[in-house]
């Protein structure tokens, strides 16, 4: 969770941030704390400003007075306290790095307890001298892991004309990051350490909206996909419902017995029911060719050896096939092969190579009857004839021939195959 | 009526998606004289068969194709003056019309010998001199 630092070259920080600043002058304090505490009053933060010269006590708080409004009732409420240094010292002071860190930790937990947002404090080091400096650099180091997590934000004011390299290097190292005015312009200084991390996390954070955004692209995919599917279905509901109508009608009106025709429809809703159970269960990308016939052809068991190469067939084809394959064998039971004890079909399916690859189906009945040509064409022939040359694009003989009726069908194999990325749309027109 | 029909026989154009239904309306509108039909599936393979020509006496047009309407093809007929009606499965009654082809004689499905006579008669009164 982020806090504004209200130092312009910072911005937003995680809460928990250790950070120092490089001053040479009360101006560069100044003008680097007001805008500090600013913020944190501003958001209804609990301040805490531990000063020392050359910005003491008094002149942070008239530096404050004129950019913070309410700093007198701020003040006697609690919300800002400051201390000069020798002050906080005699009250705080003294005790092993792990108190003092345990101080601040209580201090904010006590602020947001009192219904503050969090504890923004800072502290200058000038008293430091070089027999502290090497205890209090481990008490720093040890406050970036204490705060971490804490709704604390911690600014630590160092004299940059005190500071010799090793100093610089040891108080870059001790904070999260270093803040410094050279020629006028601020400057962030990164520990190495934390500059990893820090670039670790964005490309983190790159990598998962990455993730975010092709998942919403997939889901967003999807959902296109349903919408189509669901339009598709819509459109088969409508054609299939014309279809059964049609071949209701038709079989009505054949002129024949009303037992007749009840068997007629039966047979042929029966047909268009297990292609449509087949298509379903592969959500109408496809189906094989063998599955197709097994499934149509079931009811003659036995009496139709087939010879069948394996096509998986896009959902028009099977459907045309399926109907196809329903009349040859529904009118072989009626008036051929399969009217008798004796007569057997033979299918066969042979996809040759070519330019372009054909499909030949072939269907010969024997043993049945002997077999004469219709004096009409029926429904049924009218239907076979059709698939295969308006629908298929194919060509298709039927021969009466005296020792069974023989049908053969080419079709161009282009025109059945189901492809792997098979929209199942412009599959059944 | 069906028989004045069957005096002047000819080709029609049937446009329909549906393979069934095609091959029943294919049959009827042989029954009631047409004695060539060509079928077509699509608005597409309806406008080229009809720029390929011979002009069909009379076509029958499925409203609805695969998500596309018909229209194109009717206003092609209009130009052609070949005479038409519309077939509308009962889910699509609703189907709107477009404003120009208003007044086009609109058959529901399914269809019947007798009605699809009488509207193939009934549209091309209409499209007499002096008609629609």
């Amino acid at each position: 969770m982020q806090v504004q630092s209200g130092i312009a070259p910072i911005g937003r920080v995680e809460w928990g941030t250790h950070f120092c600043h490089f001053y040479k002058s009360a101006a560069d304090l100044a003008e680097t704390l007001v805008p500090f505490f600013k913020a944190g009053l501003e958001s209804n933060e609990r301040c805490l400003w531990v000063t020392a010269a050359p910005l003491g006590k008094e002149q942070a708080r008239a530096a404050l007075n004129g950019h913070v409004s309410g700093l007198d009732r701020r003040i006697a409420s609690g919300q800002i306290a400051i201390y000069d240094h020798a002050e906080w010292y005699a009250r705080h002071g003294g005790g092993d790095p792990k108190a003092i860190a345990q101080l601040w930790v209580d201090t904010t937990e006590e602020a947001l307890r009192r219904g503050y947002r969090g504890l923004r404090i800072t502290g200058n080091t000038a008293f430091l001298d070089s027999g502290s400096w090497d205890g209090f650099i481990d008490y720093e180091s040890y406050l970036r892991e204490a705060f971490e997590g804490q709704r604390l934000l911690a600014l630590c004011s160092y004299d940059a004309e005190r500071c010799d390299a090793d100093a610089v290097l040891d108080v870059v190292h001790a904070h999260d990051f270093a803040l410094a005015r050279r020629r006028g312009a601020w400057e962030v200084v990164e520990h190495a350490s934390v500059k990893r991390s820090r670039e670790a996390l964005e490309s983190l954070n790159t990598e998962l909206e990455q993730r975010i955004e092709a998942r919403t692209r997939e889901l967003s995919g999807a959902l296109a996909h349903q919408r189509m599917m669901t339009a598709e279905l819509s459109h088969r509901v409508k054609n299939t419902i014309a279809s059964v109508q049609a071949l209701v009608d038709r079989s009505l009106r054949g002129g024949g017995s009303f037992e007749d025709a009840r068997a007629t429809i039966r047979g042929r809703l029966f047909a268009l029911a297990r292609v449509h159970d087949l298509l379903a269960a592969a959500d109408w990308h496809g189906v094989g060719l063998r599955e197709l016939l097994e499934a149509v052809l079931a009811p003659y068991n036995g009496r139709i050896r087939r010879a069948v190469d394996e096509v998986w067939l896009n959902p028009r084809a099977a459907l045309g096939l399926a109907m196809m394959a329903h009349e040859l064998a529904t009118n072989a039971a009626k008036y051929g092969a399969l009217s008798g004890r004796e007569g057997g079909v033979a299918v066969l399916a042979e996809a040759a190579a070519g330019e372009p690859s054909t499909l030949e189906l072939s269907w010969r009945e024997t043993g049945g009857p002997r077999v004469e040509r219709p004096g009409r064409e029926g429904f049924g022939t009218r239907l076979i004839r059709r698939i295969a040359t308006h629908d298929l694009r194919g060509e298709c003989e039927l021969a009466f021939d005296r020792a069974g009726l023989a049908c053969t069908v080419r079709v161009p194999v282009r025109e059945i195959l189901a492809t792997a990325t098979a929209c199942p749309h412009g599959s059944l027109h | 009526m069906a028989a004045s029909i069957r005096q002047a026989p000819g080709r029609a154009l049937l446009v329909e998606d549906e393979l069934l239904v095609a091959v029943h309306v294919e049959e009827l509108l042989e029954q009631v004289g047409y004695v060539r039909v060509a079928i077509a599936a699509r608005v597409e393979e309806a406008l080229v068969a009809l720029a390929a020509g011979p002009d069909p006496t009379v076509a029958v047009l499925d409203v609805n194709l695969a998500g596309e309407q018909s229209w194109p093809v009717a206003r092609e007929c209009r130009r052609r003056g070949i005479p038409w009606v519309f077939v509308t499965g009962y889910l699509e009654s609703h189907a709107a019309v477009p404003a120009d082809l208003a007044g086009a004689v609109l058959l529901a499905k399914p269809l019947g010998r007798e009605e699809l006579a009488a509207g193939l008669a009934r549209a091309a009164a209409a499209s007499e001199p002096g008609g629609r």
